[in-house]
């Protein structure tokens, strides 16, 4: 009996609320699974650890022992550190040509293998093998664990595979090495764009089978040319997907950022792993990647409020 | 008189020769682009050509590695390497046979871990994902914008540097050494819900307005108007999910060697030095074989339902 009213009176208070009270409800019940998930697996670790980048850490059994030292970190990554603040500079600079690189090509690859042509599903399985050839084991068969020559060509994957393999054949031609590193180099930036545009392309693709043909029919009936009908048509209706395509650009980007400095190899994630846990400094290590964090949001902002200025939402 | 008849038929022959030279190439062309005709012959070429450089660009290394997998030992070490294997033989996965066989944990043990964690790792991320970026794409209510802020910015903090802390929780809730640990905070991945919120943004609110006129439920709204309607969204999320759990290790939280997967097992197989070469070149096909022909399949499952419903209006 008592549980049989409890019900009514859950009825009774939901069907009391208004329309958009109602609608809330149903959000916060949509997002509650996930959002349970992400406070726990992701936002607590994050302001725990911009918690650590402000303390001296050290790990202990069964927890870890922090004292606070405020900016000491901060101050150590940028001043004391010999390779961080060259990372950070490059990342940002090297980064933003690429990315506008890699989102034109994407776009354009996304409409190619969106046509109806026999044999599309292999064209598409051509465009998704950069996004494999980019995992862990598949690159270290392919460029070999040898440091000679992953530092030769300095990259992964796919990348470093194809260009070593071309330098190979380029050196044993006997041309002068000036033509070799000239073109070697050019195959390397081609390499590394195909490398990178593999998912780009991906939210491309599904961004173009959401676009109605009835738009195209319309087009073609008011006589758009193939030109007019990509400007007026396609490219609108893809913007929002640009947007994003272009923030994963840029983080994924961040993510991989490595450079040469004094003839080392340095990646920006590897740093700070090394800093973090094998010189066991955990504090530098969080104040590093809450660096990294801000210069990417601060990046991410700029270029996303650029962006959105020209995209286009239904309603 | 006759100038002018000449000339008109001379033009003419022009004409249906021109016709007829324009013609060719471009049904040979529209056989594979399938665009409107009016490109210039020698741009639908060069776009062909340039499109088989690239797909051969993409081809080699797999082309490569394949034949890799074949290869019997002194091939492989060869310097420079041939690309073409001279004498196949299947030694090399032979050898990783043997390899299983002579483990403590059988390799269907491995292979039962790595399917049990893809299959509710990538169907739980998918929904929890979808179901979380409906209301922050179509609702507005308090704390929706917040969120959302939120969760653009967590997709740019290195994942590196919350490692201690994440293995503190993960330890805390008892989940080290079980398959959740793996597949929890694939749950609360939010690189999905930041694609899912962007694809639902897209889809007219009269549309969702429509449903609930005719009684449609918020749930049944969610399954059976908004999930259909971004199937290509979620087609790729599968994918690019798929791959990652595909790759994942659990090194961090998994110790128990009956538990770890069969991407961990190969992964160590393959790193044990120069005289395993040719069993980590089969290993390298198996792992680019499998997410591979989970992409064809999944792919093709998108040609064939979305060519018809385009919902944006």
């Amino acid at each position: 009996m008592k549980k049989t009213l409890n019900i009514f009176s859950i009825n009774r208070w939901y069907y009391r609320l208004s329309l958009s009270q109602k609608k809330a409800v149903w959000g916060i019940v949509f997002l509650l699974p996930w959002l349970l998930g992400f406070l726990l697996f992701f936002l607590k670790p994050l302001i725990e650890s911009i918690y650590y980048s402000f303390n001296k850490v050290k790990v202990i059994e069964g927890g870890v022992q922090t004292e606070f030292i405020g900016w000491e970190n901060y101050i150590r990554a940028f001043k004391i550190d010999p390779i961080f603040n060259r990372l950070v500079i490059t990342m940002v600079i090297s980064a933003l040509p690429q990315v506008l690189v890699i989102i034109i090509f994407s776009i354009i690859a996304a409409i190619l293998i969106n046509g109806k042509y026999p044999g599309r599903s292999l064209a598409r399985t051509i465009f998704f093998i950069p996004i494999i050839m980019g995992t862990e084991i598949a690159s270290t068969t392919l460029v070999g664990t040898d440091l000679v020559s992953q530092e030769l060509v300095g990259g992964r994957g796919i990348e470093a595979f194809s260009s070593r393999i071309i330098l190979d054949v380029l050196i044993h031609t006997g041309l002068p090495t000036e033509i070799v590193g000239f073109v070697s180099g050019a195959l390397n930036n081609i390499f590394f764009v195909l490398a990178n545009s593999g998912v780009p392309t991906l939210i491309f693709l599904a961004g173009l089978q959401t676009i109605s043909p009835s738009l195209y029919e319309v087009a073609k009936i008011e006589g758009a040319s193939a030109h007019e009908t990509f400007w007026k048509v396609t490219l609108p209706m893809l913007s929002p997907m640009i947007l994003v395509s272009t923030v994963y650009s840029i983080i994924d980007r961040f993510f991989k950022h490595a450079t040469m400095i004094d003839g080392i190899r340095y990646g920006m994630i590897d740093r700070i792993y090394d800093i973090a846990f094998r010189q066991a400094n955990y504090g530098l290590g969080a104040a590093m990647a809450t660096v990294y964090m801000l210069v990417t949001v601060f990046i991410v902002l700029i270029v996303s409020l650029l962006i959105s200025k020209v995209v286009f939402y239904y309603d | 008189m006759a100038p002018f008849k000449v000339s008109t038929v001379s033009l003419e022959k022009k004409q249906n020769l021109r016709i007829k030279y324009k013609r060719a190439p471009n049904a040979f062309i529209k056989f594979f682009t399938n665009t409107r005709s009016n490109r210039s012959v020698w741009g639908n070429i060069l776009l062909v050509a340039f499109l088989t450089f690239l797909a051969f660009l993409f081809l080699f290394p797999v082309i490569f590695m394949v034949n890799n997998a074949f290869k019997p030992l002194h091939e492989l070490l060869k310097f420079p390497p041939d690309i073409i294997v001279r004498t196949p033989t299947l030694n090399n996965f032979l050898e990783l046979r043997v390899i299983f066989q002579d483990s403590v944990i059988p390799l269907s043990r491995y292979i039962f871990n790595t399917v049990f964690i893809l299959v509710i790792g990538t169907a739980g991320q998918i929904i929890f994902a979808s179901m979380a970026a409906y209301p922050l794409a179509k609702y507005k209510f308090f704390g929706s914008e917040v969120i959302s802020r939120i969760i653009v910015l967590s997709l740019m903090f290195s994942p590196v540097v919350t490692a201690v802390p994440n293995y503190v929780i993960i330890s805390k809730l008892g989940l080290i050494d079980t398959y959740w640990a793996i597949i929890l905070p694939a749950f609360a991945a939010t690189l999905g819900l930041y694609l899912m919120k962007n694809f639902m943004e897209q889809i007219p609110s009269s549309l969702i307005e429509a449903a609930s006129i005719d009684g449609a439920s918020e749930f049944v709204i969610f399954w059976r108007v908004i999930m259909p309607s971004v199937k290509p969204a979620w087609i790729t999320l599968f994918i690019v999910s798929f791959q990652t759990m595909w790759g994942v290790t659990g090194d961090m939280y998994i110790y128990k060697e009956n538990l770890k997967t069969f991407s961990y097992a190969l992964g160590q197989i393959a790193r044990v030095g120069i005289a395993r070469q040719g069993v980590m070149a089969a290993v390298s096909l198996i792992m680019f074989l499998i997410p591979t022909i989970t992409f064809i399949i999944a792919q093709s499952n998108v040609i064939e339902t979305m060519t018809t419903s385009g919902l944006k209006e």
